[in-house]
């Protein structure tokens, strides 16, 4: 039931591979980001899909139709960019009702259809306004209503909110999200920002040197990561080496205590264990249950509502663990003394030295 | 397709800029190596021979046997001469003889051959004959056996080929040499001149060594936008013969000189005239140097204890030198190829400049002065090149233009001599501007005084173009006609280059870009000679010939102006976001519209500012436009030069006043317009 297809994708600028053999469907009305770092070819990706780069190889289908050939002008599609590239020259209403102008709608119709998506992005008052009078957000308003004016039939967002600041980028989030629900538009959207990926999309493809690392629900990115890539990327992560030993455990950090691993591990040695800083609980030698790891507390930050220490571990590496602050207080911690922590049960993640994952424990 | 209609556009664009950039310019070069002239008599021989292979043997022999009986007495006596001649033999009678003397003689000499040489003699009489009597029924004969190029050189008798003979005649020809140093000499004393008093205005202006700075700013810019030897003019109705100080002054109410003696004529005046045409071209250099120049380096000299005099040689002009080379350069280059101002105040002090309009106005001979155009522009193109490649390898700039000028005061002493320079050259220039207006309202100048309006009138064939009653129109209209054209259709022409090569991106745009600006670097002399013998029989096609129409003058100004607008307008959109125009795009819109509904709004100032620039040009421009004009289509600019060249003071100065005004009120109107206006007419880009 795929209502965008990308079908083996390829893009090389000169000697750099910036998108390869990408391959995707999507369906009606999803939410899909490509998230990955600056330089990763996600926006070369989307460009090729509006049509604004030429691939090399590939094609794209929308509706059971090829559309790689078509010039943009003709692939009936919504483009919000970066840098919202507004019409210096003309006023909100006119660069919304620019394509209806374009394709020589009834004056009433236009003013109607302006007036109507202008109230959907909240921008009322402001239709004679020119962009250079207007806020960071409602500039990008008017970029949204401008891409909404034809009834796109699948809207792509070249990391809309990357220019604006922290309180603005999570208002807008909230109702770019909402509004394409709506609307239900198949949405296609670019960013760097974890946090807008995962808050905002059906699926998320996370895209690193041109491939697709993985392609998957926000939980399964989070809490499954395909490889030690992804894992890296998406939220934070501690990775720690480790070692199978007989008996299906392994041994992190050189550390004597092992944990019990489902499966057998051997001969894949060396391993990786990757934890996420909110699963790992400090206390002090000698308390709490079960065995644990120790270290030394290095640092802290107090960060409102958790507290994120350093800890260096007997092994030397370096820990970041994330308590909530009521825990911190309660433990009464100073830089320099001794610490014992261990890993909440089943939320290590452990990865062969290739990146690929083994499962959790 | 948009992408088909894009190919379209810029394989269009390539192609009109090939034929009306380059290959004028190519012309030039094919023009300067064309021999033409009368074959010798051995080359005539040659032909005729070849010729004569192309008949079959029995047609030949008849032929020559039917040549050898037509021929009269007379032809018969050259005929022979010429055998003797090609035999080796001397001719030993007397050739200034009357003919029926020679003829005798001829027959005589004939006779007295010996047997070997009689032989030799009767098979070359015949080809003689046809050499020099049937050369061209020949040809005809054996027409459709021979290449165009062969029948012509054959039935005419002069070569068409090719080679350097025009190029060493300026080396061996005493008068072009001396043509060739005295250019030399006024370039280099002009641009050295122009260099020195550019400098002291520029740092006048950017210093505060003077309290006016935006006014001598523009007293110095004007003569940029003023008709062409506006400068020699002034010059002679001041310092000429009958000048206002020469006579005037210093002989009739001084009595100190003679003023037939003691004027301005010559290679004094020429240097005057070039210096004070020329300084803005300088000064506008310097200027913006040195307000990009950050002072915070002079403050710095200053607090390691360094004086005035040693920052201003040690930091201050060091740091500025690209600029006074590149000021000196771009005034040796428009003096060299300057020949309005030398032939009008020259009289008799010939310059190379002025040996080439000689030589295509007096004696049609475009392929020796398209050879000397080569050595005009040749050694300075190459040094001006020179310098800008190691420019762009050292390129030492003082950060970005945050700081402004340093804030050390300037020494009394300075501000007085600084003051003094700007002061004198802006009354100068005003004097000069002065003189001109006056000189539109005199009957005869130094004769006649009478306050007149008659130069208004613009009465008699010298101030008209056009030659039938009806089609007359004021020279100054037909300027600001052909002007207009070549402005309305060049502004958007060079926006629309710019936007090809910034946001199209065909492949080869570079090139694009690069020929585009071209006519910016050739000085105007080689633009206009290049479209004379371009376009005057293009690829040998009379009909397609532009020489006499209005077509050439409007093609010629717009293509000699388009490289401000297209450097503008790629600057521009350079730093405009290029998402815009794929955001027009995706929207729907075509190649057409996303020009001229999105980017042409935006960088209208950008159009408006190009359009002015080849307005302004087209109505001031003498050099390129000087070979191209006809009775049937003049210009102004041309029309004040005759004018002024002719002596016709009065009507020089009218039509120069008439620019002036002209161009005046246009740049006023676009000024308030911007200043004023409604917000459709503020070119000026609102934020962004």
């Amino acid at each position: 039931m795929a209502y965008l297809q990308l079908k083996g994708l390829a893009k090389c600028f000169g000697p750099v591979t910036a998108v390869n053999d990408a391959s995707l469907d999507i369906a009606s009305g999803e939410f899909v980001t490509l998230l990955g770092a600056s330089g990763c070819g996600k926006t070369t990706l989307l460009r090729m899909i509006a049509g604004f780069t030429a691939p090399d190889g590939g094609e794209v289908w929308l509706n059971d139709r090829r559309i790689d050939p078509l010039p943009p002008r003709l692939r009936g599609m919504g483009f919000v960019f970066q840098s919202y590239a507004l019409f210096p020259t003309m006023t909100v209403a006119d660069n919304i009702g620019f394509g209806l102008r374009l394709r020589r709608r009834p004056r009433q119709e236009i003013t109607e259809r302006v007036a109507e998506l202008c109230a959907l992005t909240h921008l009322e008052g402001m239709e004679s306004r020119y962009p250079h009078e207007l806020s960071g957000g409602q500039q990008q308003r008017v970029a949204l209503a401008r891409a909404l004016a034809l009834n796109p039939s699948v809207l792509l967002l070249d990391e809309p909110l990357s220019a604006l600041d922290a309180k603005i980028r999570a208002l807008l989030r909230a109702e770019i999200r909402s509004l394409v629900e709506r609307l239900r538009i198949t949405t296609v959207y670019v960013t760097h920002d974890q946090e807008e990926a995962l808050s905002m999309s059906d699926r998320v493809v996370v895209m690193d040197r041109g491939r697709f690392l993985q392609v998957g629900t926000p939980l399964e990115i989070y809490t499954k990561p395909a490889t030690s890539l992804v894992a890296d990327f998406i939220g934070t992560s501690n990775t720690l080496r480790a070692k199978a030993v007989p008996g299906d455990r392994i041994m992190v950090e050189d550390t004597p205590a092992e944990i019990q691993v489902p499966g057998h591990l051997r001969g894949l040695d060396p391993l990786r264990v990757c934890i996420r800083p909110e699963h790992i609980s400090l206390g002090r030698p000698g308390t709490g249950p079960g065995p644990a790891f120790t270290g030394t507390l290095a640092s802290y930050a107090f960060l409102g509502q958790t507290v994120r220490s350093t800890i260096i571990t007997s092994g030397g590496a370096s820990l970041l663990v994330d308590l909530s602050t009521q825990e911190w207080l309660a433990l009464k911690l100073a830089v320099g003394e001794a610490v014992a922590w261990r890993i909440q049960p089943g939320q290590a993640m452990i990865f062969a030295d290739d990146g690929t994952a083994l499962g959790h424990c | 397709m948009s992408r088909a209609s894009a190919y379209a556009v810029s394989l269009g664009t390539a192609v009109l800029l090939m034929l009306f950039v380059i290959m004028p310019l190519g012309a030039v070069l094919i023009e300067s190596v064309r021999l033409r002239g009368p074959l010798t008599p051995r080359e005539m021989r040659t032909a005729v021979l070849a010729a004569l292979e192309r008949l079959e043997p029995e047609p030949r022999r008849t032929l020559l046997a039917r040549w050898g009986d037509e021929v009269t007495p007379a032809q018969r006596m050259e005929a022979t001469a010429a055998t003797l001649e090609a035999m080796n033999l001397r001719v030993l009678w007397d050739r200034k003889a009357p003919f029926d003397q020679q003829i005798a003689a001829a027959e005589a000499a004939v006779t007295g051959l010996t047997e070997n040489q009689r032989a030799a003699f009767t098979a070359e009489f015949p080809v003689q004959v046809a050499v020099l009597h049937k050369r061209i029924a020949l040809a005809f004969r054996v027409r459709d056996r021979l290449s165009p190029a062969e029948f012509d050189t054959l039935r005419s008798g002069t070569r068409s080929g090719f080679g350097l003979t025009h190029y060493r005649e300026f080396l061996g020809d005493p008068r072009l040499r001396r043509a060739g140093l005295h250019s030399l000499f006024v370039a280099t004393t002009a641009s050295l001149i122009s260099m020195v008093l550019a400098y002291a205005l520029a740092f006048a202006v950017n210093r505060r060594g003077t309290r006016v700075p935006s006014l001598v700013r523009f007293t110095v810019l004007t003569p940029l936008v003023s008709p062409p030897i506006i400068m020699a003019l002034a010059g002679i109705l001041l310092f000429g013969r009958q000048g206002l100080i020469t006579r005037g002054l210093l002989q009739e109410r001084l009595g100190l000189i003679d003023a037939d003696v003691t004027n301005l004529y010559g290679v004094s005046g020429v240097i005057v005239a070039m210096v004070l045409s020329f300084l803005p071209h300088a000064f506008i250099i310097l200027d913006d140097v040195l307000a990009r120049h950050d002072g915070r380096v002079e403050e710095a000299a200053a607090s390691q204890g360094a004086t005035a005099w040693q920052i201003f040689w040690r930091v201050t002009l060091p740091l500025t030198r690209p600029g006074v080379i590149r000021a000196a350069l771009v005034v040796f280059i428009l003096s060299m190829t300057d020949f309005g101002n030398p032939l009008v105040i020259g009289r008799g002090y010939s310059v190379l400049a002025g040996v080439v309009y000689d030589e295509i106005i007096g004696y049609q001979n475009s392929s020796l002065a398209a050879a000397l155009c080569v050595w005009l522009i040749l050694p300075t193109l190459t040094a001006y090149f020179l310098f800008e490649r190691s420019e762009r390898r050292k390129r030492f700039a003082t950060g970005a233009a945050t700081g402004g000028p340093p804030e050390l005061p300037l020494s009394a002493m300075a501000r007085l001599g600084l003051g003094t320079a700007a002061a004198a050259v802006c009354a100068t220039i005003v004097l000069f501007y002065g003189v001109i207006v006056l000189g539109s309202f005199t009957r005869v100048w130094g004769v006649d005084f009478t306050p007149t309006l008659e130069h208004y009138r613009w009465q008699g064939a010298e101030a008209y173009s056009g030659v039938g009653a009806a089609q007359r129109l004021p020279l100054i209209w037909s300027s600001v006609k052909i002007a207009g054209m070549a402005a309305l259709a060049g502004g958007i022409f060079s926006v629309m280059i710019a936007y090809l090569v910034e946001r199209v991106r065909p492949t080869g745009r570079n090139v694009l870009g690069f020929i585009a600006l071209l006519p910016g670097v050739v000085p105007g002399v080689i633009f206009g000679v290049g479209y004379l013998v371009a376009f005057n029989n293009p690829l040998g096609i009379r009909e397609l010939a532009l020489t006499g129409t209005a077509a050439i003058l409007v093609l010629n100004i717009l293509f000699a102006n388009i490289f401000v607008g297209v450097l503008a307008g790629r600057a521009t959109l350079q730093r405009l976001d290029p998402a815009v125009d794929e955001a027009a795009e995706i929207l729907g819109a075509t190649l057409g519209q996303k020009f001229f509904l999105v980017t042409v709004p935006m960088i209208r100032h950008v159009l408006v500012l190009a359009t002015l620039y080849i307005f302004v040009h087209g109505l001031v421009t003498l050099s390129a436009v000087i070979f191209l004009v006809s009775p049937d289509h003049n210009l102004a600019s041309v029309g004040i030069f005759l004018n002024a060249d002719t002596g016709r003071y009065g009507l020089a100065a009218s039509m120069s006043v008439a620019i002036l005004v002209i161009v005046t009120a246009v740049m006023g109107l676009i000024w308030l317009a911007e200043r004023h206006g409604p917000a459709w007419a503020r070119v000026r880009l609102a934020g962004g």
